[in-house]
């Protein structure tokens, strides 16, 4: 998921991105896992946070897909209070959408 | 509606449509088709669909996909830019004739837009065509074009 371009672009550019290893002890990433009370070597995590370092939506962490990160990614722009672009509202509703399940059809015109 | 693809099934030239159940029921998705007289035939997959539409057919065979898909997207540099699905059935259909065109509140992103600038300002880099592939790849595929530099004139 952390490889789809439009969910790069959005973190690049709607958040500030911070990757923090949590297989380190006694330096600046560790302190910062300790601060946010990650154990050390566990899956990984992601977490949208306000200025005020606040979790903005609950911690995603159990599912690591698109539909959950795009969908993580719009609900913390409007708990900030944040425009959503209709980019990332359209990117967050189809990947929303294939989780729930697709019907297909088929339409002739003539 | 999250997908379209164009095609021929039975004689007839066909739109598959792939749909979110949860916020358009078929229903009411038929309703439309069948008001806007894009439902002479109609050939469903499950059903409960069945049951909103009695007189469509049950589809036993896949559409035959059009040789152009995306037909009004193909014939614009929009063609060169990765979508998605959603993406693309929505700018293809801004892109019709009569259309609105692609406007500023298009569901496409700055990167996706700049790409499009770029290819306009080298139409002649050998862009690959980026309509039905993976959004992942051909992002890369469009990234290592526009690192590529410039031919020089001689």
């Amino acid at each position: 998921m952390l490889s789809h371009p439009l969910i790069v672009e959005a973190a690049e550019t709607l958040f500030v991105p911070v990757a923090i290893r949590n297989n380190t002890e006694g330096d600046a990433e560790a302190k910062v896992r300790e601060a946010f009370r990650e154990p050390a070597w566990n899956n990984p995590v992601v977490r949208l946070l306000g200025a005020d370092g606040k979790d903005l939506v609950p911690r995603l962490a159990d599912e690591w897909s698109l539909a959950q990160l795009a969908d993580g990614m719009v609900q913390a722009r409007r708990q900030a209070k944040l425009a959503v672009p209709p980019w990332l509202a359209a990117l967050r509703d189809e990947a929303v959408a294939r989780r729930r399940g697709l019907e297909r059809a088929v339409f002739a015109m003539a | 509606m999250i997908a379209t693809r164009a095609g021929w099934l039975e004689g007839h030239e066909v739109s598959e449509v792939w749909f979110d159940p949860a916020v358009l029921p078929f229903g009411k998705l038929f309703e439309i088709a069948t008001q806007k007289g894009c439902a002479r035939q109609v050939w469903v997959t499950i059903d409960p669909q069945a049951e909103a539409a009695p007189a469509a057919k049950r589809l036993d065979a896949e559409p035959r996909p059009d040789k152009e898909p995306k037909y009004y997207l193909l014939q614009t540099p929009w063609r060169h830019v990765p979508m998605t699905d959603r993406q693309a059935t929505v700018i293809n259909a801004l892109l019709r004739p009569g259309g609105p065109g692609v406007t500023d509140d298009a569901p496409l992103s700055p990167q996706q837009r700049a790409l499009f600038a770029a290819v306009q300002a080298r139409p002649d880099a050998g862009w690959p065509i980026a309509i039905d592939a993976p959004i992942e790849a051909a992002w890369a595929r469009a990234a290592a074009c526009a690192r590529r530099p410039a031919a020089t004139k001689k």
